[in-house]
């Protein structure tokens, strides 16, 4: 079991380098971040002299080994955009309002999806169940930045039910949670629905209406438990797509969390803070799957001999 | 039971399930709410650097403005503006709103320290911060702000400046005085890694900055510069800062709260959200009881989200691409415009480097060919196109004419002549563009490339400009092939000159001519090399070491000739910024346009009384 947990630490260790690598690089090739940050005045003799400063006019190999060394001291970089912080302090302070969006957002795709799956599960074929494919197909196409502002433009400005934007109460998390559920909430409702039919199929959902149960019954305590495993399951693998998917919703909602930093930083050639973004991200997975591949092992001998 | 043990990524991500259920139950930890209440809102946003701010300008003489008379000179003076009077104190009315909330786009940098980023990082810092000079919202001349006279030395190597006295910094820390400039100075001069706009301002052409007295100081400079009331206005970045301040907290102190002599102080930032200043408790010597007790400047990136703020009153004031004004106005919202063209919009033709022995330069480029043929293909390019109709439709009638890049009616140098030869050469007549090009030796066209997807801060209709061009040209013959790039892709190709061949929609800001043809036109110092030649680099060398007011006109008006007779590019239009305001809050809000903050004055904004 050791033998296997160190050879998964050492492959996440390979797949981190990996993207330090390429996150490094396409920072860099995506232009240098004086043309941003330099007024139109500035002179070569400026961009030779701030590139010093920094440090920019390095080899990239030598800006590489000391971005590696710098981070093993725990230090990420400093920001260009907001200079008086260091880009992990930023990533930091802004992911629990990330955090807060991506949780709350699962909920709500939890609360839309799985009612709407069980019922198109039981009304199979009729008007509801298509219904149902409807709201989905609409979930799944509708671009989140579309969403949200239509969303902002009914609730916020034409209904004045909720604020347009910002970070502040619960009511504030509402719209942009809305937006950034509603893309899974297609994926959740159609496993619900299948895994349900699955389940509404087997023996003893047949006993248990035989025995007189309710169907209410059958349906939400008998089957639901059953069917539940699947999109279970899928609510971890969404959770990611829902940290790293908030790009687009925190900019149209102004939501102060990591995805409205990336989107800041990437405007401002802030490449220290890109980078730590994509690392901190890929942190997160790495060591998810990590556990994951551990867990198996644990459970599953086998995996370790693998 | 046996089922769940079964999946075993449940072990995993239903605790992991739970405990994110629990935080969103906890609500978070993250930054404070930025919530304000309802009738606030605001957020902020800034312009991108360099371009992205409009800045700056010099009505009224260059530089050489000055709205007043001058008092005994120290030595002959270009400039010797003097006080004026001392408007006696407005009372501030009972705002209906507490704090007044503005929408704007997040600035390219979000800090306390002005020397960290472009001027326009400079509108999140202006209701705090004061320059020595002023400029008139309406006439954009210079007047007098912490500074009560100024005066250049006969030579033009040194101005000696008379401070205000009784000037407070914010939070009780003593009153402004010579050595806050000295400190200042050497604040935003020297640093290797500033980014500031005029950092070379500050580090090479000012040498020395010698303290007098208390309330006199001298700059010395490495070289004459009759422009340099224009750097030490808020069109410039001097704004002055506080050497308590440095002295008893340093940097860390100024990154924690911002101390300065404006009518504001700083109260807080949420970083990514926010900042809010207070009113400072007592009365100001320059708006002694500003009409709102709190300000706040809310960043939001998308433009609709700020239009929605506006309407829903959780902003009171918000920055709007001109699509957008034309909604808000029609849901009731006012306009509020700067007092002058601020902003000046062209198309640059690039590779245009006729400096004898440029390698850079590329003849067999059709518009740049040498002598009458590039000329001759360059005015066609200009008579295709309908200057007008752009306004009209992409501007809302928000533009002017501009007829030599850079060049203004108020500036210096000015060729009334200009006005009278325009329609003759540059006026719209796509069937005389066909027949110039056909005269230059180009009967069905060339073909030519164009960066035209990039926006710049200011003028969200750069792609806009390029579609309509690029329409107007393939009128004429000329295939445009538009190639989208950002502008931080675009800007190392004009920056190093490779250029050639490619069109781009471009805007800048107005700035003394000297400065403007520095950067767009000069061989060795310049940065866009739009239009080079051996004459205009001769010109513009000898307008650097004149200080005669009649001979740098007749030599800025020489520049202006060889411009205007060569069709350097494509000038376009003077545009002026401007914001929506809701006019239930808000009664008036001048401001010039031209300040390196672009959006200054703000603590001048009226409130409508409750």
């Amino acid at each position: 079991m050791q033998r296997f947990i160190m050879v998964r630490a050492f492959h996440s260790l390979i797949a981190l380098v990996a993207i330090s690598v390429i996150v490094f690089g396409l920072a860099r090739i995506t232009g240098n971040p004086l043309d941003v940050l330099l007024p139109i005045e500035a002179t070569q003799e400026d961009f030779d002299r701030v590139q010093r400063a920094w440090g920019l006019d390095k080899p990239l190999p030598l800006q590489y080994f000391k971005y590696v060394s710098n981070i093993f001291q725990g230090n990420f970089g400093e920001s260009l955009k907001w200079q008086d912080k260091t880009a992990g302090e930023l990533v930091i302070s802004r992911f629990p309002a990330t955090l807060q969006l991506a949780s709350l957002a699962m909920i709500v795709s939890v609360v839309i999806a799985l009612p709407i799956g069980v019922i198109a599960a039981v009304k199979k074929d009729t008007g509801i169940d298509y219904a149902g494919k409807v709201v989905a197909l609409l979930g799944q196409s509708l671009p989140s930045f579309w969403l949200g502002i239509v969303l902002m433009w009914i609730f916020a400005v034409q209904l004045d039910l909720l604020p347009t934007s910002g970070k502040g109460g619960i009511s504030h998390m509402i719209l942009p949670a809305i937006t950034l559920g509603f893309f899974q909430v297609a994926a959740i409702m159609r496993l619900t629905r299948s895994s349900l039919l699955e389940v509404l199929d087997t023996e003893f959902v047949k006993l248990a209406r035989i025995k007189g149960v309710s169907e209410r019954k059958v349906i939400w305590k008998h089957c639901l438990r059953n069917a539940l495993i699947t999109p279970l399951t899928y609510f971890g693998l969404i959770l990611g797509s829902f940290l790293t998917g908030s790009v687009v919703t925190e900019t149209v909602f102004a939501w102060p969390g990591v995805g409205l930093l990336a989107i800041d930083a990437v405007r401002a050639r802030d490449f220290q803070v890109v980078q730590t973004v994509v690392l901190f991200f890929a942190t997160i997975y790495i060591f998810a799957n990590l556990l994951v591949d551990i867990t198996y092992a644990y459970l599953d001998p086998r995996i370790r001999y693998d | 039971m046996n089922h769940w043990f079964k999946k075993r990524r449940l072990l995993l991500f239903t605790p992991l399930f739970l405990i994110l259920a629990l935080v969103v139950a906890c609500g978070g930890t993250a930054a404070e709410p930025a919530t304000v209440p309802q009738e606030s809102g605001a957020t902020e946003a800034a312009p991108a650097a360099e371009s992205q701010s409009a800045t700056e300008a010099a009505p009224a003489a260059e530089s050489q403005s000055a709205t007043e008379p001058a008092p005994a000179p120290v030595s002959a003076a270009t400039a010797m503006p003097q006080p004026t009077a001392e408007a006696p104190p407005a009372m501030a009315v009972e705002a209906k709103v507490d704090r007044l909330r503005i929408a704007f786009t997040p600035p390219p940098a979000e800090t306390n320290l002005p020397w960290t980023g472009a001027r326009s990082l400079l509108t999140q810092l202006s209701p705090m911060i004061e320059t020595l000079l002023d400029i008139d919202p309406e006439t954009g001349a210079y007047i007098p702000m912490l500074a009560t006279r100024w005066e250049m030395a006969s030579d033009g190597k040194s101005w000696t400046v008379d401070l205000r006295e009784d000037v407070a910094f914010h939070f009780d820390t003593g009153t402004f005085s010579a050595e806050d400039v000295v400190h200042t100075r050497s604040i935003l001069g020297p640093q290797e890694g500033n980014l500031n706009t005029f950092r070379n301002v500050w580090a090479n052409t000012v040498e020395t900055v010698d303290v007098v007295d208390d309330h006199r100081v001298v700059f010395s400079l490495s070289k004459p510069d009759p422009n340099l009331d224009f750097f030490l206005s808020l069109s410039g970045d001097l704004a002055m800062l506080s050497k308590v301040q440095w002295d008893q907290e340093g940097q860390e102190g100024m990154e924690e709260r911002l101390i300065g002599t404006g009518p504001y102080q700083y109260l807080e930032r949420e970083v990514g959200q926010s900042i809010v200043y207070e009113r400072v408790p007592y009365e100001h010597w320059r708006v002694p009881t500003p009409d709102f007790r709190e300000m706040e400047q809310v960043f939001a990136p998308e433009s609709a989200t700020r239009l929605a703020m506006l309407l829903t009153k959780e902003a009171h004031m918000a920055e709007l691409p001109r699509d957008l004004l034309a909604q808000a106005q029609s849901e009731g919202m006012a306009i509020s415009q700067s007092g002058l063209g601020a902003i000046l919009t062209f198309m640059v033709l690039g590779g245009q480097y006729y400096t004898a022995g440029d390698e850079a330069y590329d003849p067999s480029v059709p518009y740049s060919a040498p002598g009458e043929e590039g000329r001759l293909i360059r005015q066609a390019m200009n008579k295709a196109i309908d200057r007008d109709e752009i306004n009209e439709f992409i501007f809302r009638e928000g533009g002017s004419p501009m007829l030599v890049h850079g060049y203004h009616p108020s500036l210096p140098g000015w060729n009334p002549e200009w006005e009278t030869r325009w329609d003759d050469e540059y006026g719209y007549d796509p069937e005389a563009a066909r027949e110039l090009l056909a005269q230059a030796g180009y009967p069905d066209g060339f073909d030519m490339k164009m960066f035209g997807a990039h926006t710049l801060p200011g003028v969200p209709e750069l792609p806009d400009i390029a579609e309509a061009v690029s329409i107007y040209w393939t009128e004429i013959g000329i295939d445009v092939e538009i190639v989208s790039l950002e502008f931080s892709a675009v800007r190392p190709l004009y920056r190093t000159k490779q250029f050639q061949g490619h069109a781009a929609p471009f805007r800048t800001v107005r700035r003394p001519i000297q400065e403007q043809v520095r950067i767009f036109n000069a061989t060795e110092a310049g940065v866009v090399h739009q239009y080079e030649s051996d004459s205009l680099q001769a010109n513009w060398e000898k307008l650097t070491e004149t200080l005669d007011a009649a001979e740098r006109d007749r030599l800025i008006r020489a520049i202006g000739d060889e411009k205007f007779d060569n069709f350097e590019g494509v000038p376009l239009l003077w545009i002026f910024f401007q914001l929506a305001i809701d006019p239930d809050v808000i009664a008036e809000y001048k401001f010039p346009g031209t300040a390196a903050s672009n959006f200054s004055h703000l603590e001048t904004i009226k409130a409508v009384p409750q």
